[in-house]
């Protein structure tokens, strides 16, 4: 007697349950991937702006460093002032005549050390 | 009688030439002594002027001429980074050639001034035929052009080379 095969026998259930895992295994392999792709994206991406900030950074640190050269370099004016046209033939001033005028200038410190109570002013020095 | 008077003339004459010169000659000794010994004081005093006054100016010029050094090599590094990753940084070469230019005038300018202001010493202490005044006039005028130039150099970094710079940022960014 022939066998006859239903739609539903056991063999095309067992079929089916084989089929399942396969596809199931793609898909997880495809989203895997699809996944992968888009971390390196993203990687190229972020390096891309780390690279683009770091640029930005150098430059900003070069504009610094030109605005304290400008700092640094104010006093070009004052610090090579123009030699007198008498340089080569004046007298030199000694040593002696600074430490005299700072002795003068010590004497005269010293006077007006008192200015603060010298003149001081309270109400009732003036019976208010 | 007569050749006697004559005779008696000469001597008085000789004697009296001969006294003038002595006393002339005694005159001009000291004289000549002490013309050499203010002589060598100026030498000293203008050795020891010139002296303070290109030491505290080595120093200064050091400091500054190492600020704008300093300044170039951080620009052109910069610059030769950018230009490796394709950014167009041709204004910014030019300039800084011109920059690298002018710092090299201005050390020039300073070592001018500074052979200028010995030379002229050389010719204040007689080491040197020069005229000591002309020397110094030269000095004076290469110390004003080194000045100038840096006050140059610093304008220039400021202005051009950071409107330079502030240009890239802008190529970066977009």
């Amino acid at each position: 007697m022939e066998d006859i095969k239903f739609p539903g026998s056991t063999e095309n259930v067992v079929a089916d349950s084989k089929d399942k895992p396969k596809s199931k295994k793609g898909f997880l392999l495809i989203f895997l991937g699809v996944a992968l792709v888009g971390l390196l994206a993203l990687g190229v991406f972020w390096l891309g702006i780390k690279d683009k900030e770091a640029k930005l950074s150098s430059i900003d640190d070069t504009l610094t460093a030109i605005d304290s050269l400008s700092n640094e370099t104010e006093d070009v004016e004052k610090d090579f002032s123009d030699l007198p046209e008498d340089f080569i033939d004046a007298e030199p001033v000694s040593t002696q005549e600074i430490d005299t005028s700072l002795a003068e200038l010590e004497t005269l410190m010293e006077e007006l050390d008192g200015l603060d109570t010298d003149f001081e002013l309270e109400a009732s020095d003036v019976g208010l | 009688m007569r050749i006697r008077t004559l005779l008696l003339s000469v001597m008085f004459l000789t004697v009296c030439s001969l006294a003038v010169f002595a006393q002339s000659a005694q005159q001009k000794g000291p004289t000549t002594s002490s013309q050499q010994g203010s002589e060598s004081q100026k030498c000293l005093d203008v050795t020891k002027k010139v002296g303070l006054i290109t030491d505290r100016y080595d120093q200064k010029k050091e400091k500054y001429m190492n600020a704008f050094q300093n300044s170039y090599q951080n620009i052109n590094t910069l610059m030769l980074k950018l230009k490796a990753e394709g950014y167009d940084t041709a204004q910014l070469e030019e300039h800084l050639e011109e920059y690298n230019n002018m710092i090299q005038n201005t050390s020039r300018y300073y070592n001018e001034f500074r052979t200028g202001i010995d030379n002229s010493k050389k010719g204040v202490c007689g080491n040197s035929d020069v005229d000591s005044g002309k020397e110094f006039n030269t000095a004076r005028e290469q110390l004003m052009k080194f000045k100038n130039e840096m006050l140059q150099l610093r304008t220039f970094a400021l202005e051009t080379l950071k409107q330079d710079l502030l240009d890239l940022k802008t190529q970066v960014s977009e």
